[in-house]
C-alpha cells in the first residue's frame, strides 16, 4: 500500500505542469496525502516555485519516520485550526492577513464567516485575480445581494484601473526610447503599483472607501506620470526645431567662413 | 588689442618667445600641396570631437559613480535630474560612434593618398595605435552604464580573449579582474577609460600632430623623386596651411558639430534595465566597430578567430614597413595593394552587416526573415 501511495506521488509530480522548482519528487508527505499531493500541484504556490508542505503544515519534509516527521520540536501544526488559518496565511501575506482581521469576516466564532481557504482554496490555492474577487462573493451572497453588488463593483475597479496602469506602463516604456530621462517616472509608476497591489490587500477588509482611496492614490501617480509623457512630447518638438536652428547656425557660418575665405 | 600686445611683450622680455613664435608662424604658413581637399580635414575634425569628448566625459564623471550598486542609477540621475545631462551623456555618446567612423575615413584617405610610405612611416604606426586606443576608449566606455546590454556584451566581448593559446585566461582575468564581470571589472574600465587611455591618447596625438606638422602633407609624387619645396609648391598653386586650410578645418568641425548635435538631439541612448548577472537577455552584441571579429568567432573556431583581428591589426603597422614598399604613392600605380584592402574591407563590412542581422528578425519587400546566429535568414512570413 505504501509503495503504491510512493507510485502515485512520483507519478503525479512527474505529471505534465509540474514546473515547479521545489520538488514533491522526494518529499515524505505525499506518499500518504496523496490527494493533497496532487492538488498543491496545480496550486499557485507550488507552480510559483516557491512552497512545499512544511511551509503551512511544519514538519519535516524528507523524514521517512513518522513520528520524527510529526515531532512538535519541527513546528509540525497538523491542519491548521480554523481561528489559525489567517495567521498561517498571513506568516506571508502580511496585508491581506492584516487587512482581513479589520473586515466584516474576521471573526472565526461566527460560523458562517469565511477564512482565507473558503475563497481562495487549500491546497489548489488560486492565484488571487480580480476575477476571483467576485467569484468568491456569490457562493455565499447571492446575485443581487448588496455584499455581491459590492464585489462586482470593486472587481470593475481595478480591473478599469489595473488595464489603465498597464497602458500608462507601456506608453511610458515606448516614450523611453525616445526621451531617457522619462527614467524619472519608474519610482512613481512603482507607487502606483504598490498603491494597487495595497488595494487589492484592502478588498479583504470589504470596505470600498479604502479601496477608492488607494486606486485614486494609483490615479495621482498615473496623472503625474501622464503629464510627464505630454511634457516629453512638447520638448521632443522643441528638439526638432533646435535641430532646424542648429542647421541654420551652422550655415550662417560656413557662408561666413567662404566669404573669409574668397576675400583672402 | 594694445593691452595683448602689452601682456605679450611683458612675456617676450621674460621668457625670450618670439623666436618660438617664430618658428610656428613660419611653419604654419608653409604652403600645403596642391592635391590637398576636404578629405585632409577629418584630422582636425577627430580632434576637434577628441576635445567635445573630454569636454563631456569630465561633465559626466562628476556625477558618475563607478560602483557596481551605483553606477546604474547614476546615469538614471545624469539623464533625469541633471540639468541637460542627457544632452551631455547623448553628445559622448554619439561622438565617440563619430570619432570611430572618422578615424576610419582619415585612414582611408591616409591610404588611398599613399600617406604613410616614407619618411612619415612613424606617423602611419602612431596613428594605428590612436585608432587601437580609441577602439579601447569604445570598448571600456560601453560598459560603464553598467545595464543588462552593456554588462552581457562585454562579458561576450571579454571571453574572446581567453582563447588566445597559453596567455588567454591570464589576459582575461587581467582583463576583468577575476573569474566573472563584476564590480572589479567596472572599476578597471573606469580607470583605463578616464586615466590610462586618455595619458595614451595625449602623449600620441601629441607625437602625431608633431609629426603632421614637422614633416608636412606628403605630395603625390614617388617616394624616390625630392619632394617639392614651398616655392614650388606655391607655383603649382599650393596654398599656406593658415588661413587657407584653417578655415577649411572649420567649416568641417561645423558640420560635424551639427551632425553630433542632430543625432544627440534626437537620438538619445536608451538606458536598458541594470545587469543582473544572473539573467542573460537574448540577442546581446558589441559595439558596432566589434561586431565584424564578434561574428567571425561563429564561423571559425575561437583559437582562430580571436587571432585574426590581432592579425589585421599587425597587417596595419606592417603596411609602410613591409608589405608596401613601392615607391608609388597613387592608388592607381598600386593596384594590387589596393585591391588586398578593398577585398579585406568589404569582407570587414560584411562580416559586420551580418553580425548586426544575426539573431533578428528583420521584414524586406514585406516578407518577414528571421537571420540565425550565422546570419542566415530564414522566411517566416509573407505579409499581404
Amino acid at each position: 500500500m505504501r509503495q503504491c501511495g510512493l507510485a502515485i506521488a512520483i507519478a503525479i509530480v512527474m505529471a505534465p505542469g509540474s514546473v515547479s522548482s521545489a520538488d514533491l519528487d522526494d518529499v515524505m508527505c505525499a506518499i500518504c496525502h496523496f490527494e493533497q499531493a496532487e492538488d498543491f500541484t496545480h496550486s499557485v504556490h507550488y507552480l510559483d516555485g516557491k512552497m512545499l508542505c512544511n511551509d503551512c503544515h511544519g514538519g519535516l519534509l524528507f523524514e521517512a519516520d513518522i513520528d520524527i516527521a510529526k515531532a512538535p520540536e519541527t513546528g509540525f501544526i497538523g491542519r491548521p485550526k480554523r481561528e489559525v488559518v489567517a495567521s498561517v496565511c498571513g506568516q506571508c501575506h502580511r496585508g491581506p492577513a492584516q487587512f482581513f482581521s479589520q473586515g466584516p469576516h474576521h471573526d472565526h466564532n461566527v460560523p458562517n464567516n469565511p477564512t482565507c481557504i473558503t475563497c481562495h482554496q487549500n491546497h489548489r490555492v488560486l492565484e488571487a485575480t480580480t476575477a476571483l474577487l467576485y467569484d468568491a462573493c456569490v457562493p455565499c451572497h447571492i446575485g443581487d445581494s448588496p455584499a455581491a453588488k459590492l464585489g462586482v463593483i470593486v472587481q470593475s475597479r481595478l480591473q478599469i484601473e489595473n488595464n489603465k496602469l498597464a497602458r500608462t506602463s507601456d506608453l511610458l516604456d515606448s516614450m523611453r526610447i525616445i526621451d531617457p530621462s522619462l527614467v524619472r517616472f519608474d519610482p512613481v509608476l512603482g507607487e502606483a503599483y504598490a498603491y494597487i497591489r495595497e488595494a487589492d490587500e484592502q478588498t479583504h477588509a470589504m470596505d470600498v472607501s479604502w479601496v477608492e482611496a488607494s486606486v485614486n492614490a494609483s490615479q495621482e501617480k498615473q496623472a503625474q506620470i501622464l503629464q510627464g509623457v505630454a511634457e516629453s512630447k512638447r520638448t521632443e518638438r522643441l528638439k526638432k526645431w533646435a535641430v532646424v536652428g542648429v542647421w541654420i547656425v551652422v550655415l550662417i557660418n560656413i557662408l561666413l567662413l567662404r566669404m573669409k575665405s574668397q576675400q583672402l | 588689442m594694445r593691452a595683448l600686445r602689452a601682456v605679450w611683450e611683458w612675456l617676450d622680455q621674460r621668457l625670450g618667445l618670439a623666436p618660438g613664435l617664430q618658428v610656428i608662424v613660419n611653419n604654419l604658413s608653409k604652403p600645403l600641396p596642391p592635391h590637398v581637399n576636404w578629405l585632409f580635414t577629418l584630422g582636425a575634425a577627430l580632434v576637434f570631437l577628441l576635445g567635445i569628448q573630454i569636454l563631456t566625459g569630465a561633465l559626466l564623471m562628476v556625477y558618475y559613480i563607478p560602483s557596481a550598486d551605483q553606477a546604474h542609477a547614476s546615469i538614471e540621475m545624469i539623464v533625469s535630474e541633471v540639468p541637460l545631462g542627457w544632452l551631455i551623456r547623448s553628445l559622448h555618446n554619439w561622438g565617440s560612434h563619430l570619432i570611430v567612423i572618422i578615424t576610419l575615413m582619415h585612414m582611408a584617405r591616409v591610404f588611398v593618398y599613399g600617406g604613410y610610405k616614407k619618411p612619415r612611416e612613424v606617423t602611419w604606426l602612431i596613428g594605428v595605435l590612436l585608432l587601437g586606443v580609441i577602439l579601447l576608449f569604445g570598448f571600456t566606455g560601453y560598459l560603464l552604464p553598467w545595464d543588462q546590454v552593456s554588462y552581457w556584451g562585454t562579458v561576450v566581448a571579454t571571453e574572446a580573449p581567453a582563447s588566445i593559446p597559453f596567455v588567454g585566461s591570464l589576459i582575461r582575468q587581467l582583463l576583468i579582474g577575476g573569474e566573472e564581470v563584476g564590480g572589479a571589472t567596472l572599476g578597471r574600465f573606469f580607470v583605463a577609460h578616464v586615466f590610462l587611455l586618455p595619458l595614451a591618447l595625449f602623449g600620441l596625438m601629441g607625437i602625431h600632430l608633431f609629426l603632421i606638422r614637422y614633416q608636412g602633407v606628403s605630395s603625390l609624387g614617388r617616394i624616390d623623386e625630392p619632394e617639392p619645396t614651398s616655392k614650388e609648391m606655391r607655383a603649382q598653386g599650393g596654398k599656406s596651411f593658415f588661413p587657407y586650410h584653417v578655415l577649411k578645418d572649420i567649416t568641417t568641425m561645423y558640420v560635424i558639430f551639427g551632425i553630433l548635435l542632430t543625432l544627440s538631439l534626437l537620438y538619445p541612448p536608451f538606458i536598458g534595465d541594470p545587469a543582473d548577472p544572473l539573467s542573460t537577455p537574448p540577442g546581446i552584441k558589441p559595439e558596432w566597430y566589434f561586431l565584424p571579429a564578434y561574428q567571425l568567432l561563429k564561423y571559425v573556431p575561437d583559437i582562430i578567430g580571436v587571432q585574426i583581428p590581432l592579425i589585421l591589426f599587425l597587417l596595419l603597422i606592417l603596411l609602410p614597413l613591409v608589405i608596401d614598399r613601392s615607391p608609388e604613392r597613387r592608388a592607381r600605380r598600386r593596384k594590387r595593394i589596393v585591391g588586398g584592402v578593398v577585398v579585406i574591407s568589404v569582407i570587414v563590412v560584411l562580416l559586420g552587416i551580418l553580425g548586426h542581422l544575426s539573431e533578428s528578425t528583420q521584414t524586406w519587400f514585406g516578407k518577414e526573415y528571421y537571420f540565425d546566429l550565422m546570419g542566415m535568414p530564414h522566411l517566416l512570413i509573407e505579409i499581404k
